[in-house]
């Protein structure tokens, strides 16, 4: 494969900072009782304040934040358990995302733009954290420098 | 048997043999807990955040009474504070802020002559908003826009989903002592609640305001903005700071 490990876990790192940065600023505007600012169209109102913007009473930017920490610490583990806690995560993530995006087109007819980024985040991040899976590196054979 | 110094070599660019059984475990939790979080997603929603009340009279709040009503102003006129609230009858935040925040201002400011309070409409989360505006639009025309408003953030759905008619607004309107329902109706699609509407806007894209509930407190020493559901003491701040 082109990419390397190393430049696998550098980009599922980049992808988790830009989803908790999002997820934070959702979560500060939520805590602050405000509606995001929405950069392209005028939905985010719309979204963040139906009831699908929570789970049993947990904000779903909370959830985000959560979700896009565990991404990190997956991009910074090394090996199987960094490579299986991001496939896990990268597939709850993804998976709620687009249930989330159906939510914004077939009921709420409104799409907040920060959501959709985050989506396409966890998409990416899904694709990445696939590609660890699937073509692991070549562990260290017998006599090789440590 | 000694162990060989040299490495085996190894194919560049083959596969390594990996384990799969822990990536299918977690592609497998993945599927529960993802077909969970839609499961409670889809039944449950919001549990804690700002769902309004069923409650459906006019001024729930109770704390409309006595104070003088002029178009969508409460209080004097000459007040030496005026704040302004722009909202959207759909906005939940909004409702909230209608439940916590306006009975201290009205208590704290507006009973005792220190601040008037304005409302402004805005209708940007649905065509259901454009309705209700006009509706509070045409209530002002009647001195009634208050209770109509508070009797609407009371009766609240879900955003978009089709409660905020024009039935809905004469509906609450029928609670509203004074409020003329035939002349409602009618001036909800007049000219002059319009135009109304439009002074609204225009103000808000004068003051910058891009979301709801958004409050501007404006006094002799300049004026203060606030968004969202502030404390009481947010506003206390800004009064002080303006008078």
């Amino acid at each position: 494969m082109g990419v390397s490990e190393r430049g696998r876990r550098i980009t599922l790192g980049a992808i988790a900072l830009a989803g908790l940065a999002i997820s934070a600023y959702l979560t500060a505007e939520r805590a602050a009782g405000k509606a995001p600012a929405c950069v392209l169209g005028g939905g985010c109102a719309t979204v963040q304040g139906s009831r699908y913007a929570d789970v049993a009473g947990v904000p779903v930017a909370v959830l985000g934040l959560l979700a896009y920490a565990a991404l990190l610490l997956a991009a910074l583990l090394p090996g199987t358990p960094g490579r299986v806690l991001g496939l896990f995560t990268a597939l709850v993530g993804a998976g709620f995302s687009a249930w989330l995006t159906g939510v914004e087109l077939g009921i709420l007819h409104a799409v907040c733009s920060w959501c959709a980024a985050s989506a396409v985040l966890m998409v990416l991040a899904l694709a990445v954290c696939a590609a660890r899976a699937l073509w692991a590196p070549a562990p260290a054979g017998p006599g090789a420098a440590r | 048997m000694p162990r060989s110094l040299v490495a085996t070599p190894r194919p560049i660019g083959r596969r390594s043999p990996i384990p799969r059984r822990p990536f299918l475990a977690a592609a497998l939790a993945a599927l529960l807990v993802t077909a969970a979080l839609i499961a409670v997603s889809a039944v449950g929603g919001r549990a804690g955040g700002p769902s309004p009340p069923p409650a459906a009279a006019a001024d729930p709040l109770g704390s409309l009474a006595g104070i003088a009503q002029q178009g969508a102003r409460l209080g004097p006129a000459d007040a030496p504070v005026r704040i302004t609230e722009w909202g959207d009858l759909q906005c939940p935040f909004c409702a909230e802020a209608a439940r916590t925040l306006d009975p201290g201002i009205l208590r704290r400011w507006v009973r005792p002559g220190t601040a008037n309070l304005t409302f402004r409409t805005l209708a940007f989360i649905g065509p259901d908003s454009l309705t209700g505006a006009l509706g509070a639009q045409a209530a002002a025309l009647q001195n009634r826009l208050w209770p109509l408003v508070e009797s609407l953030y009371a009766r609240q759905g879900a955003e978009n989903s089709g409660w905020l008619t024009q039935g809905a607004v004469l509906a609450a309107a029928a609670g509203v002592p004074g409020l003329d329902r035939a002349a409602l109706r009618r001036d909800m699609g007049s000219a002059r609640a319009q135009a109304a509407l439009g002074r609204d806007r225009a103000a808000a894209d004068m003051q910058g305001v891009h979301s709801t509930p958004h409050f501007l407190i404006a006094g002799p020493r300049g004026h203060r903005a606030l968004e969202g559901v502030v404390p009481l003491s947010a506003v206390a701040a800004a009064i002080r700071a303006v008078r």
